[in-house]
């Protein structure tokens, strides 16, 4: 509140602009409920107490024995993710995501499950199809949407808590109703399985229904295998009840289509309430027709043209280490979006014959450059963009020196001491040149995508001061910058391994050199001898955001 | 008077059973069945059709474990809606032991499960007697009419 009444008085007197940049503010309180033990331990208790609920929701006959295995099964839940998934164990968003759809699942099959048992209790009459309760009770039993809750968590999370959910779905799964079922156990493990199995790569968003489709074949595999569907009597093909398998066919399959239609359905839901981006939205945003990229188009060509090469060069990176090539491209076209607001006192966009920095101290240039970090947040913010994009936006320079400019004020410090001397300065009046006031913000590259990005950047830019290209140039200039980012501290942050840089390296080179290299010559042909040299080799204005 | 439909499906493969005879045996055994009634109430008049399944061991196992929460096979199973359902296995198992072909213990559960969707128990021993008797009249009437397997 002071600060703001103190701003405002700056600003009355013409010393502070009253343009607010937004900010990314993290509260006390989400922090706490993300991370606390408390909210922790309230979403076990919760999950606990709604599948003690499930449990009792119906004449069971022991279920204070099923609600006590079930416990125990939860035990061994929260101990397995505990060791092997630490990362999601330790964020209460993610515990919340996964058990809630655990407690869905449930809740369904529980709900499918006695709708299967209700029509032979109330009987009721025979449907005009002529089924007899006794059968549709069966087809109920096969529309169990196995795949749900691995469907969901495999596509938001990975094929790890996929893997997860099918295991502990099928084993609370066979407890919900009456007493644990091993058919039921069975089908659920192996349904599921096959949900994560064919999800693996899941771009788009008919791929899904695909994966679906495969789930629905998998359970009715098992039903013809476990003698759930048929009997098929071979004797007599005749008196083979077919109209009852027809139906069993289409119930099981068309469960595994229809569960995930559902989930395709529900994913943007989960995706924006968990803040989570899967791959299908990163594909879908991948799109160069966003409004800010349109805007980068036309006010700064240039960096809309060092987007796109950085984004190729990021996502075969990507794809060299196994990290998320679709997500590289993405957040890589976007890295750059805070150059909106000055554009022409970036190289890149700069015309031939005027430096704007020419006329400006070398702390104004920096403080300029620096400053492209925080409007690409402001103007992430602005227009909606999501977390992991922010991040790279935030984290793409780390804390790195705007070289260029340091040694320029270095350099006019020395001039400024000499000339000191001679005028008789005293040496405490020049001013000091501060290398903090050099460096950008930060924070370093908290990711491997984040960290490929930022390579990505400082060697295309840097590429583009390279004068008639070779392979080893190419090579010793990747070398370079990877060696100077790795001794500056860089990449220190982020789970990048040394045997992943070099291959981070490889890539690079390789689609660099493929990007740059140079026509040969036609002997004697058609065409002139002019366009030996790359165009890109033309750049003579100093590489200003290099660093 | 009931409609008097009632369909009877094989839905096993372990034992073969003649499948023809044991439906014209319902057909036939169904209005004879409706006549008797143990409470006066002539429930079975009420149903607009019955289902008869011939199943396997297993299958029976679980729809007596779900519904009446006893474990393991048994004969017949008859629901209040109109819907029977019986082991082919066990029909075996007591055929021998009564020294009778498997499609007449068949025939006689479904006259069992008839007299038990029109109000005859066999809970208690009295009731059980009373039940057989009827059970063994209504054979006989309907083996007059079609020649035994």
């Amino acid at each position: 509140m002071l600060g703001f009444l103190e701003r405002q008085r700056l600003v009355k007197k013409g010393l502070a602009s009253s343009k607010l940049r937004r900010r990314r503010t993290e509260s006390e309180v989400a922090h706490t409920l993300e991370f606390g033990p408390a909210a922790k331990a309230g979403i076990f208790v919760g999950f606990i107490a709604g599948l003690a609920v499930l449990i009792y929701s119906d004449a069971s006959s022991q279920p204070m024995r099923n609600v006590f295995i079930a416990l125990l099964i939860f035990l061994t839940a929260l101990a397995q993710l505990w060791i092997t998934q630490p990362k999601t164990f330790e964020k209460n968003s993610r515990i919340l995501l996964i058990f809630g759809v655990f407690l869905l699942h449930l809740a369904i099959v529980k709900m499918v499950l006695v709708t299967a048992d209700n029509q032979v209790v109330h009987g009721g009459s025979t449907l005009p199809g002529g089924l007899s309760a006794l059968e549709r009770s069966q087809l109920w039993r096969l529309a169990v949407p196995y795949a749900f809750a691995p469907l969901i968590l495999s596509v938001l999370l990975g094929k790890n808590h996929g893997i997860y959910a099918a295991t502990f779905v099928s084993l609370w799964g066979a407890m919900v109703y009456r007493n644990i079922d091993p058919v039921f156990l069975v089908m659920s493990l192996i349904s599921g399985c096959t949900a994560v199995f064919v999800t693996l790569q899941v771009r788009k968003r008919s791929r899904l229904v695909r994966a679906g489709f495969f789930v629905g074949l998998a359970t009715w595999i098992l039903a013809l295998i476990l003698g759930i569907i048929g009997p098929i009597i071979w004797e007599s093909l005749g008196g083979t009840p077919w109209q009852m398998i027809g139906w069993q066919s289409v119930v099981a399959v068309g469960s595994g289509i229809v569960t995930a239609f559902v989930v395709g359905g529900a994913l943007p839901m989960f995706e924006s309430l968990f803040g989570i981006t899967t791959d299908i939205s990163w594909l879908e945003r991948a799109d160069l027709n966003h409004p800010l990229l349109k805007r980068l188009v036309m006010e700064a060509p240039g960096t809309y043209h060092h987007s796109l090469v950085v984004a190729n060069l990021a996502e075969a990176a990507a794809e060299a280490i196994g990290a998320n090539p679709t997500m590289c491209r993405v957040c890589s076209y976007f890295h750059d979006i805070g150059k909106l607001v000055k554009p022409e006192y970036f190289t890149e966009n700069m015309r031939r014959d005027r430096n704007p920095h020419d006329e400006l101290a070398p702390t104004m240039s920096a403080l300029i450059i620096i400053a492209h970090v925080k409007e690409g947040v402001d103007l992430a913010l602005k227009y909606g963009l999501n977390q992991e994009i922010m991040d790279v936006i935030q984290q793409h320079h780390g804390t790195s020196l705007v070289f260029f400019f340091f040694k320029r004020a270095q350099q006019q410090q020395e001039d400024a001491r000499a000339g000191g001397k001679i005028m008789n300065i005293r040496e405490e009046d020049i001013p000091e040149v501060r290398e903090e006031s050099f460096r950008y913000s930060g924070p370093r590259p908290q990711t491997k995508e984040c960290a490929i990005i930022s390579l990505a950047d400082s060697i295309e830019s840097a590429s583009r001061s390279l004068e008639r290209i070779t392979p080893q140039k190419i090579d010793q200039l990747v070398d370079d910058i990877i060696e100077r980012r790795l001794t500056d501290g860089q990449l220190k942050e982020c789970d990048l391994t040394m045997r992943e840089l070099e291959e981070v390296a490889e890539s690079i080179k390789h689609t660099l050199q493929s990007m740059m290299h140079s026509r040969v010559a036609y002997p004697g042909g058609r065409t002139e001898k002019t366009d030996t040299v790359s165009p890109l080799s033309r750049s003579t204005i100093p590489p200003v955001s290099a660093a | 008077m009931s409609a008097g439909l009632i369909h009877l499906q094989n839905r096993q493969r372990a034992i073969k059973v003649r499948l023809a005879w044991l439906r014209r045996f319902a057909e036939i055994a169904l209005p004879e069945c409706v006549l008797y009634s143990a409470d006066g109430r002539f429930a079975l008049r009420q149903l607009p059709e019955v289902d008869v399944a011939i199943v396997s061991d297993q299958i029976i196992a679980g729809v007596h474990e779900r519904f009446m929460n006893i474990p393991g096979p048994t004969d017949v199973i008859t629901f209040h809606h109109g819907e029977i359902v019986m082991s082919a296995e066990t029909a075996v198992i007591h055929a021998r032991q009564h020294g009778q072909t498997v499609d007449a213990e068949l025939a006689l559960y479904t006259v069992h499960g008839l007299l038990h969707l029109n109000g005859y128990e066999d809970a208690v021993a009295n009731d059980a007697k009373r039940m057989r008797k009827t059970q063994e009249r209504i054979m006989k009437a309907c083996f007059e009419r079609i020649s035994p397997p």
